[in-house]
C-alpha cells in the first residue's frame, strides 16, 4: 500500500528516479562516492529539462520567458546564420574596393551590371507576386507554406543586398543603404515570425510590410540600372506615402491592433515626423498670413519670422541628397524644426535668423565682440537708429475700430501658433526681449554698442555702398589697434628739447612726408595758432629734423608703407601732447579728440589703400598663410560664420558651434558672457 | 580632431616662439611626426626663487583637444611651488580645468599661463600645503629657502 503510494507519488517526479544509473557498477565505496553526486546531478538537469518542456506546453508562459527563448533562440536559428554570412559577404565586397585602390580601375563592362541586377529584381518580382497570390488567393502561384514564403524572401533580399553591393563597389559608387529594412532586422523577425503558432499559415498582415521591404529593394536596382540615383528620393517617397496611407487605412478599418508590433515601430517615427513637419508647415503658414494684412497698411515682412531664412532654403539646411530614402530625410527635418524652436537650454544651440553680409567684412570686426566696442559710430546714425525704434511701435497702435478687430483675430492666431510652437515659448521670448532691452534703455547714453542687436547686426557689419569710401571707413574704425606702444624715452631731458623742436617743424614735415592733400588740410587747419613759434634758430633746423624723424620714425632709412601709417597714427597725438604739455595714451586722446582720430584713420586708409584691402577679409583667399583671422578660433580650418547674442563674438564656425554646444558650453568662448543665442552669417 | 589646427598651431609657435624668449626656451613636439605630445622649457621669472633656474614641461593634447584642455605636467620632483605637486608634477591652473577651458587657448598662452602661475602663486588651492603655508604666513626668507633647497638639491631625488 504505502509502496504504491510512494509509486503514485513518484509518477510526478520522475527525475528523482536515479538509481539505475551508474558512473562505476560495482559496490565498491569508491563507486558510492562517485555515484551519489552524479545521480544527484542528473535528476537535476532531468528537472531543469522537465521545467523546460513544460514551460514550452503552457498555454501561458512568462512574457518575459518567452522573449528570453526567443533571443537565445535566435542567435542558433537560420536567419541568424543567413544574415551573418550576408554581412560577412557585404564586408568582402566593401573591403575589396580598397585593395582595388593601387591596382588600376576595372570596371564590369554595362551589360553585366544589367544583368545582375535583373537576376536580383527577377526573384524579387516572382516573391511579390507570390506575396500577392497569398493574400488574394488566386491561382496564378501556388500558395506556399508561411515558413517556406519567409525564408525564400529573405534569401531573395540577401541576394539583393550583395548584388546591389557587388555592383557598386565594382563601379566605384558607394552602395545605396535601406535603412528601414536591413537585413538583420528582417532576419529577426522573420525568424519571430517563424517561431509564431502555425494554426493561421498566412499571415496576411506581415505581407504587406514584407512587400514593402521587396518594393524598396526593387526601386534600388532600378535606380541603378537607369543610373537615376537622384530619383530615389522621390521614389521612396512615393513608396512611403503609399504604404503610410495603406495602413491608415488598416488602422481606420480594423483598429491599430491589427497592425503588427515590428510594422507599428518601424513606421511610427516616419508617421511622427510627418506629423511634425506638417504641424510646422501649417504654423508657418499661419504666421505668414498673420503677417499680410489685405487690407493695406500693415503688411509686416514674413521675413521678421525666425524661420523665414529656414523655410525658404530647408532643403539646403537639410544637408541632404536626392539619393537618400525618405525615411532619413523626414526625420532630420523634423528634427530640426524641432530643434530650432528653443526648446533646449542650451544658448548656443538657438539660433536667431542668419543674415546676409558682404563678401568683405571689415577687419577689425574679426576678432570678437568685446573688441568691437563702437564708440565711435557716427551720431546721424545713432539718430537714425532712435528714430526707428521710436516709430515702429506708434505704426502699430494707430489702428481704425474695424481694424481692430481684425487685428485681435491675428494676434489670437498668432498666439495659437505660438502656443503650438513649444511648451518653453515663454522662456524663449524672455530672452528675445533680454537681447532687445537694452536698445531702449540706453537711448540716453549715445553707446551704439546697445543698439546692435541680431536684426540689425549686418548694418554695423557692413560699409553701405551708397555712401562714398570715406564716410564709409568713418562709421567703420578699426577698434584694435595695431602700431606700437609708447616707451617713453631713456633720457628724459633730451626728449623735451627734440619735442620742443618738433612742434616748431610741423609744417615742414607734414610736406616732406609726402601724405595725400586732402589729409594735409585738415590738419593744417589747427596748426595755425602752432606757426608763430617757427623763428627760432634755423641754424640747427636742418640737423634737429633729422633728429626729429630719428625719434618719430624708427627707421628712416626704409620708408615703407606700414611706417607711413605709423607716422599719421601717431602725428596728431604727439601735437596734442605737446600742445597741453602732458603725454597722453591712445584712449585718452581718442576721448579727448574723436575728430582728429577719424582723420587720422581716414589717412591711413587711403594712404595704405592697398594694405587695408589686404586685412580686408575675402572668403577666397583662405589659403593665404597669415589669414588666421578669418578662420574659426576652435578649428583654424573653416571660415568663422556663427555670430552669438548678445555678446557679438564672431569666432566660430558652424561644425565648431555644434560640437562646442553638444559638450555644454554655455558661454562665448571669447568673452565668457552667457549666451543667449547666435546667427549665422551668410557672405553674398 | 582637428589636425589642421595642430599644423597651424605648430606654425604659429614657431613663429611667435622668438617673442618670448625671456619667458619660454623651447616649446616642441617630441617627436616631429606626432603633434599631440610636446615638451616646453620655461625658465624662471625674475625677483622669484626660481629665477636662474629652468623647467620642463610635458604637454599632452587628447584627441579632443581644442575642446578640452591639454594635459600639463612639470617633471616630478622637480618643481617645488604651492599650486604644483612635487611627487607628480601636476598643476593646479583654473584654465586647464575642463570648466574653465576656452578653446581659445593654444599651446604658447597655455605656457605662458604657467610661467604666470609661476610669479603669483596661488596659496587658496595649493597642492604643495607646506609651501602655501609658509607664503601665507609670509615667511619669505623661509619661503625663498625652501625652494632654493628643493632646486639645489632635485639631483637627489
Amino acid at each position: 500500500m504505502s509502496n504504491s503510494s510512494m509509486e503514485n507519488a513518484l509518477d510526478g517526479l520522475n527525475y528523482l528516479k536515479q538509481t539505475d544509473q551508474f558512473l562505476i557498477t560495482n559496490n565498491s565505496t569508491l563507486a558510492t562516492i562517485l555515484n551519489f553526486p552524479y545521480r544527484i546531478g542528473l535528476s537535476f538537469s532531468d528537472a531543469t529539462k522537465l521545467q523546460y518542456r513544460q514551460a514550452l506546453e503552457a498555454e501561458n508562459v512568462y512574457p518575459g520567458f518567452e522573449t528570453f527563448m526567443n533571443i537565445v533562440g535566435y542567435f542558433f536559428s537560420n536567419y541568424a546564420v543567413a544574415c551573418f554570412i550576408t554581412a560577412l559577404l557585404l564586408n568582402r565586397f566593401v573591403m575589396m574596393s580598397s585593395l582595388r585602390t593601387n591596382t588600376p580601375p576595372t570596371s564590369l563592362p554595362k551589360w553585366s551590371n544589367i544583368l545582375l541586377h535583373f537576376s536580383a529584381i527577377l526573384p524579387l518580382v516572382f516573391m511579390i507576386l507570390t506575396g500577392f497570390c497569398q493574400t488574394n488567393s488566386s491561382n496564378l502561384l501556388p500558395v506556399l507554406e508561411f515558413r517556406f514564403f519567409l525564408s525564400r524572401c529573405f534569401t531573395v533580399f540577401a541576394w539583393s543586398h550583395c548584388i546591389e553591393t557587388f555592383v557598386a563597389i565594382t563601379t566605384n559608387t558607394k552602395p545605396l543603404e535601406d535603412s528601414d529594412y536591413t537585413i538583420f532586422e528582417l532576419s529577426i523577425q522573420f525568424y519571430l515570425m517563424s517561431k509564431g503558432k502555425n494554426d493561421n499559415p498566412i499571415r496576411l498582415e506581415y505581407i504587406s510590410d514584407i512587400l514593402m521591404a521587396l518594393l524598396g529593394r526593387i526601386l534600388i536596382h532600378v535606380v541603378e540600372i537607369f543610373r537615376i540615383r537622384n530619383f530615389r528620393l522621390m521614389g521612396s517617397t512615393i513608396l512611403n506615402i503609399g504604404y503610410l496611407s495603406y495602413l491608415g487605412y488598416i488602422v481606420n478599418q480594423y483598429g491599430i491592433g491589427t497592425i503588427p508590433f515590428t510594422t507599428f515601430f518601424r513606421h511610427f517615427p516616419k508617421v511622427f515626423s510627418i506629423f511634425l513637419v506638417l504641424i510646422s508647415a501649417l504654423c508657418y503658414g499661419l504666421a505668414c498670413l498673420v503677417r499680410i494684412d489685405p487690407f493695406g497698411g500693415n503688411t509686416r515682412d514674413p521675413e521678421e519670422l525666425q524661420y523665414y531664412t529656414f523655410m525658404n532654403n530647408w532643403w539646403g539646411h537639410l544637408n541632404c541628397t536626392t539619393e537618400q530614402e525618405f525615411t532619413t530625410v523626414i526625420g532630420k527635418l523634423a528634427l530640426l524644426l524641432c530643434k530650432g524652436t528653443g526648446t533646449n537650454n542650451n544658448g548656443v544651440q538657438k539660433e536667431f535668423t542668419s543674415l546676409n553680409v558682404p563678401l568683405s567684412i571689415h577687419h577689425s570686426y574679426m576678432v570678437s565682440g568685446y573688441n568691437n566696442e563702437n564708440h565711435t559710430l557716427l551720431r546721424s546714425e545713432l539718430l537714425k537708429l532712435k528714430l526707428r525704434d521710436n516709430l515702429e511701435p506708434e505704426n502699430n497702435t494707430v489702428k481704425s475700430s474695424w481694424k481692430n478687430r481684425i487685428w485681435i483675430i491675428y494676434e489670437l492666431f498668432e498666439a495659437f501658433y505660438h502656443f503650438l510652437r513649444s511648451p518653453k515659448k515663454q522662456k524663449t521670448t524672455k530672452q528675445e526681449s533680454n537681447i532687445h532691452v537694452p536698445s531702449t534703455v540706453a537711448a540716453n547714453s549715445n553707446d551704439l554698442n546697445r543698439y546692435i542687436t541680431c536684426s540689425n547686426y549686418a548694418k554695423f557689419l557692413s560699409k553701405s555702398e551708397s555712401v562714398s569710401d570715406d564716410i564709409a571707413e568713418l562709421l567703420l574704425l578699426p577698434e584694435e589697434d595695431f602700431s606700437a606702444d609708447y616707451i617713453p624715452p631713456e633720457d628724459e631731458e633730451n626728449w623735451e628739447i627734440l619735442s620742443h623742436e618738433k612742434s616748431e617743424n610741423n609744417q615742414n614735415d607734414l610736406t616732406e612726408s609726402e601724405i595725400d592733400e586732402e589729409d594735409l588740410e585738415l590738419i593744417s587747419d589747427d596748426d595755425d595758432d602752432d606757426e608763430e613759434d617757427n623763428d627760432v634758430e634755423e641754424l640747427e633746423e636742418e640737423t634737429l629734423k633729422d633728429q626729429l624723424i630719428n625719434l618719430i620714425i624708427p627707421y628712416p632709412t626704409s620708408r615703407s608703407k606700414d611706417e607711413m601709417s605709423w607716422v599719421i597714427s601717431m602725428w596728431n597725438m604727439l601735437r596734442y601732447q605737446l600742445k597741453n604739455e602732458k603725454r597722453l595714451t591712445r584712449s585718452e586722446y581718442s576721448n579727448l579728440n574723436p575728430g582728429e582720430v577719424l582723420t587720422e584713420v581716414m589717412a591711413e586708409n587711403s594712404t595704405l589703400n592697398h594694405a587695408t584691402s589686404n586685412n580686408v577679409h575675402t572668403s577666397k583667399d583662405s589659403n593665404n598663410e597669415d589669414n588666421f583671422e578669418s578662420l574659426c578660433v576652435v578649428c583654424k580650418t573653416n571660415d568663422r560664420n556663427i555670430v552669438l547674442w548678445p555678446c557679438r563674438c564672431f569666432a566660430l564656425c558652424e561644425d565648431c558651434r555644434i560640437s562646442l554646444s553638444l559638450r555644454g558650453f554655455n558661454s562665448c568662448i571669447c568673452c565668457r558672457s552667457d549666451v543667449h543665442g547666435y546667427s549665422k552669417l551668410h557672405r553674398v | 580632431m582637428s589636425e589642421r589646427r595642430l599644423l597651424k598651431e605648430y606654425q604659429v609657435v614657431k613663429k611667435e616662439l622668438g617673442n618670448h624668449k625671456n619667458i619660454i626656451s623651447s616649446l616642441e613636439p617630441i617627436d616631429s611626426d606626432d603633434l599631440t605630445n610636446w615638451t616646453a622649457t620655461i625658465l624662471g621669472p625674475p625677483n622669484t626663487p626660481y629665477h636662474g633656474h629652468s623647467f620642463d614641461l610635458r604637454i599632452h593634447l587628447t584627441p579632443e583637444y581644442p575642446l578640452k584642455p591639454p594635459q600639463v605636467t612639470f617633471s616630478a620632483y622637480k618643481m617645488p611651488h604651492c599650486n604644483i605637486e612635487f611627487k607628480t608634477g601636476k598643476i593646479c591652473l583654473n584654465i586647464l580645468d575642463n570648466a574653465n577651458w576656452s578653446p581659445v587657448w593654444n599651446l604658447l598662452t597655455v605656457v605662458l599661463a604657467i610661467y604666470q602661475l609661476l610669479s603669483d602663486p596661488v596659496t587658496d588651492s595649493p597642492l604643495n600645503i607646506d609651501l602655501s603655508n609658509i607664503l601665507k604666513i609670509k615667511d619669505t626668507s623661509a619661503y625663498y629657502g625652501l625652494i632654493e633647497y628643493y632646486l639645489n638639491n632635485k639631483s637627489d631625488k
